[in-house]
């Protein structure tokens, strides 16, 4: 889970440079952390509330993506105007 | 409207808005695994720190119980019937986070091909040309069907 999550994080930053987007950036970095092994001192009940942050960092991404979403629409939209 | 935008997303025609639809799809889906597998250990945790064991502390013993109305054979099929119900209600529960994980996988991995140029199992993105190429401009501006419906 740590590496499938920090390959994920990886890919959605790189989409989020691609498209100049900074919630998949945002979202990106935010998965892209191992917050189990920050609070990995902290017993069980730290490391599980800790996962938690991936959580967020995923709804940060797919609060951008879907501005970029938008974005592209209404990019080609413009092109088809010009 | 977004739920809309999303779904209508997958079949685009255009490779960009189909990509970044399945990705929105992907990430969802991983999402809400994290969340219900995070909540759960949590719980689980919380709950096994919280349970004592070890010696009774010292005082006078409490008397023994009445003697028990059933036989011992029926308590132990009880507690094996009430094992067995809730060992199964946890293995659906994994089941279906087991199929939420790898959903969402397959979501984003397709949604990232779109997005890389590479698209498998599909006949749209089959044979993409790399960036540059005469075919390749004609379909970054193919316009997709979400472009065409927020223009009525």
């Amino acid at each position: 889970m740590l590496v499938g999550n920090i390959l994920l994080g990886t890919s959605l930053f790189l989409v989020g440079s691609k498209y100049k987007n900074a919630g998949l950036k945002v979202g990106g970095i935010m998965t892209a952390i191992p917050y189990p092994l920050l609070g990995f001192a902290g017993g069980a009940p730290i490391v599980a509330l800790l996962s938690m942050m991936w959580f967020i960092g995923l709804v940060v991404a797919y609060s951008g993506a879907a501005q970029s979403l938008r974005g592209t629409i209404e990019w080609i939209n413009n092109q088809m105007l010009d | 409207m977004q739920k809309d935008v999303v779904h209508l997303a997958f079949n685009d025609q255009n490779p960009e808005i189909r990509g970044i639809g399945n990705l929105i799809y992907g990430i969802t889906w991983i999402g809400g695994f994290i969340f219900i597998a995070g909540l759960f250990s949590f719980i689980f945790s919380m709950a096994a720190g919280s349970s004592s064991s070890g010696p009774l502390p010292p005082g006078p013993t409490p008397p023994p119980p009445a003697p028990p109305m059933q036989t011992l054979m029926a308590a132990i099929v009880q507690s094996y019937i009430y094992s067995a119900e809730l060992l199964i209600k946890l293995f659906i529960v994994l089941v279906a986070l087991i199929v939420m994980l790898i959903y969402g996988v397959y979501r984003t991995y397709k949604g990232l091909s779109y997005l890389g140029g590479y698209v498998p199992y599909t006949g749209i993105g089959r044979g993409y040309p790399r960036r540059g190429s005469a075919i390749n401009a004609c379909r970054e501006h193919t316009v997709g069907d979400l472009a065409l419906l927020s223009r009525v």
